[in-house]
């Protein structure tokens, strides 16, 4: 399974090999996969060389062989990947409109965005932004059903 | 790209709904506003209580009657209005700038503080 840098500088991924040509992956695109020490171009992986043909280039001579062998990709090598937008806004109206305590939620995960980003982890940075994207808008939608139950429930009430 | 124009369209009737909502209602005279359930269960006040009120009059031009509501709710939606910026204004380092410093989690860790101060404070002295 690979991960790649698509044209925006983000990490995608993982995907299997035989399908990263129809994800726009050529031979100049950094991949990376477990056991990987660096992000490296395609045509330059062995195991994926034939996929993109293109000469066969000696791999370059930099000695960088700090693996830690964890399956954990290194963050991609432009160093410029942006930080993900962690939806604090919506966490945050979602805690003065709506429901309070998945708002609350959702701005822990909104936080643990920017701490994952700042450790390299940003596969977990974007997972952790996905849910506090998540949570504001379950909390917004149970902060209407609960207030619309309540209010039908009071108007139900008067009638009578 | 239709996503996108989707969503705009949904943010606008989402905005435009509410507006029209509350400027037409009172919500402290109608039963078509939702009361606070919390109010109602426990007698204390949520940290939310008084936005509708706030909205009925500011959008009735007068903001400081719209702020007594809740204090804390007023600076809340200046600080939305400018993370709302970030994403309408089309100048790079602007959101940088936003990304960067104003959703940090130390920010966000700062306002689940306030959030409970506040929350203590309006019950205690009952604002």
């Amino acid at each position: 399974m690979y991960y790649y840098v698509d044209s925006a500088g983000q990490q995608q991924g993982p995907f299997s090999a035989d399908i990263l040509p129809s994800k726009g992956v050529t031979g100049e695109t950094l991949v990376w996969k477990a056991g990987m020490t660096q992000w490296t171009k395609a045509r330059m992986v062995p195991e994926l060389k034939d996929m993109f043909s293109a000469p066969p280039v000696p791999p370059s001579v930099q000695g960088q062989t700090t693996s830690t062998g964890q399956a954990v990709p290194p963050p991609p090598p432009s160093g410029k990947t942006p930080k993900p937008d962690n939806y604090l806004l919506w966490a945050v109206l979602s805690t003065v409109c709506c429901c309070i305590p998945i708002g609350v939620y959702a701005i822990y995960c909104a936080a643990q965005v920017d701490s994952l980003y700042r450790l390299g982890d940003y596969a977990g940075a974007l997972a952790k932004a996905n849910d506090a994207k998540k949570w504001s808008i379950i909390g917004a939608i149970a902060g209407v059903i609960v207030s619309g139950i309540y209010m039908l429930v009071t108007i139900a009430s008067s009638a009578f | 790209m239709t996503r996108t124009i989707l969503r705009l369209f949904l943010f606008a009737a989402i905005v435009g709904t509410m507006t029209a909502v509350y400027y037409l209602n009172d919500p402290a005279r109608t039963v078509w506003c939702p009361k606070c359930v919390m109010l109602a269960v426990t007698g204390y006040k949520c940290p939310g209580c008084g936005v509708q009120r706030m909205f009925f009059h500011v959008l009735h031009g007068d903001v400081i009657a719209g702020i007594r509501y809740n204090y804390f709710a007023a600076l809340v939606w200046v600080y939305a209005l400018v993370l709302i910026s970030g994403y309408i204004v089309p100048i790079k380092s602007y959101t940088k700038f936003i990304r960067e410093h104003l959703v940090n989690r130390y920010v966000a860790y700062s306002y689940l503080i306030l959030y409970v101060v506040w929350w203590i404070i309006r019950n205690v002295l009952d604002i």
